[in-house]
């Protein structure tokens, strides 16, 4: 009882901290990005060493490791991006009109196909090219990390990643390769094709090429 | 310098549908430069429904415009032509080529052929008011030429001097505010836009070898510029191949976003 009795005078400093941590608690709790710490390039470093990884496993060299290779890279790599909202933005208006099935389909047949231009163009240097980050853009929405491939004989070639905000972290939604935005030259294509044969060409087009 | 030319190939070989090379581009960022440079042909379609669209997101772009093709009957008839050229002639001629010509010697080629691009590289340098890069590109000339054995070896590129960012007339002319016109396919000839192609034919101008060879010799150490690039970029032109479902709208793009980006820089 004594002890009850002495609480309340004691509980001042209890209270305050209560009241703190109910308020850091607030804080922590209303901070709309708790997970921006980590930026927009240490997302691309962690896609880019995520891949290197790969390719310089002893473990996975040799043809014979090829496709296991490639499905691990496919792996990081398909963590890395925002599949969803590249796909809808390739395919402009005519996402509107897909079922959610649809969506999906037309979203896994997207990010197979963008991850192979990524593999193409810029992975398969990865391994024996150095990677340099030349600077980074952000304005909190989205954001733009330039590296440079550099390697002795072959010079120089400029990779530049997009990235935007989703869920509290940076997400990836295009890579720039040479001068060239991946995201908008599928666009370009989808839309040809949309234009002069239909939606159900372009996915027969990319069911073909996907297999 | 060489080196970068090697890295322009992999989109300059698929530019051209392997007729023949083109080089240049370079980058840069700031926040307000983000969205895409060149958006695509959608950009007639109205935007996605709102429903379920995000806040916002860099592949937004109001003001995108779509890539200006008013002649894309006429030109995706020259592509075609070009396609077959490649696939009939150009990439057979470069399997051989690969073949029996060893990968130092078609290196050395590749590097000598740049360096006989210093003037084209300079002039435009110095039109572009890019005086340091103009600097470059003699210096790198100059060493190249003598200590790199006429331009085999590339002594600059090993020597970590800055890259040539590939300056033409194209370029120029767009850095002075003309505008790039329509696009424009014919055979023989790399993608361009009417701009690029006036600015093409000034380049010829200042292709030193035009001068001192027969019509006939220049043609054919352009021919052999292109089947030893292609030869150099056999895998990866297949690969882009695999990665592509519509190759004109792909080329088409990709030249019209590494021109503006070029000119941009």
């Amino acid at each position: 009882m004594r002890r009850d009795q002495r609480d309340p005078r004691r509980g001042v400093p209890g209270i305050a901290l209560t009241i703190v941590a109910a308020l850091a608690g607030l804080v922590w709790a209303s901070h709309p990005t708790p997970a921006l710490t980590a930026g927009p390039q240490d997302a691309v470093r962690q896609l880019i060493a995520g891949v290197t990884a790969v390719l310089e496993d002893p473990a996975l060299q040799g043809p014979a490791q090829k496709a296991e290779r490639q499905h691990r890279i496919a792996r990081v790599i398909h963590d890395a991006f925002d599949y969803q909202d590249m796909a809808r933005h390739s395919l402009g208006a005519q996402w509107a009109a897909l079922t959610p099935a649809e969506r999906d389909e037309f979203t896994r047949l997207f990010a197979d196909l963008f991850e192979r231009s990524y593999r193409v163009l810029v992975v398969r240097f990865l391994g024996e090219r150095t990677t340099t980050y030349v600077g980074e853009s952000s304005d909190g929405q989205w954001a733009l990390v330039r590296t440079r491939l550099i390697s002795e004989k072959d010079g120089e070639m400029p990779v530049e990643y997009r990235l935007s905000t989703v869920g509290g972290r940076w997400t990836l939604v295009d890579i720039v390769v040479d001068g060239v935005s991946l995201a908008a030259n599928y666009r370009v294509q989808f839309t040809k094709i949309i234009r002069t044969s239909s939606y159900q060409t372009l996915l027969q087009r990319m069911r073909k090429r996907v297999e | 310098m060489p080196s970068r030319s090697t890295w322009k190939t992999r989109w300059a070989v698929l530019l051209l549908g392997g007729a023949a090379a083109l080089a240049g581009c370079a980058t840069h960022g700031r926040a307000a430069e983000l969205r895409p440079v060149v958006a695509d042909g959608a950009s007639a379609l109205p935007a996605p429904a709102s429903a379920d669209a995000t806040a916002r997101s860099p592949l937004d772009d109001p003001a995108e415009v779509g890539d200006y093709d008013p002649w894309e009957p006429f030109n995706e008839r020259m592509f075609a032509f070009n396609r077959g050229l490649d696939r009939w002639v150009v990439k057979p001629a470069a399997t051989g080529w690969r073949k029996v010509v060893p990968e130092p010697f078609r290196e050395g080629l590749q590097n000598a052929f740049h360096n006989l691009g210093m003037p084209r590289r300079f002039v435009n340098s110095l039109l572009q008011g890019k005086l340091a890069g103009a600097g470059r590109e003699l210096g790198g000339f100059l060493v190249n030429s003598t200590l790199g054995l006429g331009g085999l070896v590339n002594i600059a590129q090993r020597e970590g001097w800055t890259p040539s960012n590939g300056e033409d007339t194209g370029q120029t002319l767009g850095v002075w505010g003309i505008g790039p016109g329509p696009y424009l396919v014919l055979p023989f000839m790399p993608p361009m836009t009417v701009r690029d192609g006036v600015g093409f034919a000034v380049d010829s101008l200042l292709n030193p070898v035009g001068y001192v060879a027969p019509f006939a010799a220049n043609a054919g150490m352009k021919a052999t510029d292109t089947v030893n690039t292609r030869a150099e970029n056999l895998e990866v032109f297949e690969d882009v191949e695999e990665s592509v479902l519509d190759l004109y709208s792909a080329v088409r793009n990709g030249y019209l976003q590494r021109r503006q980006k070029a000119i941009e820089e």
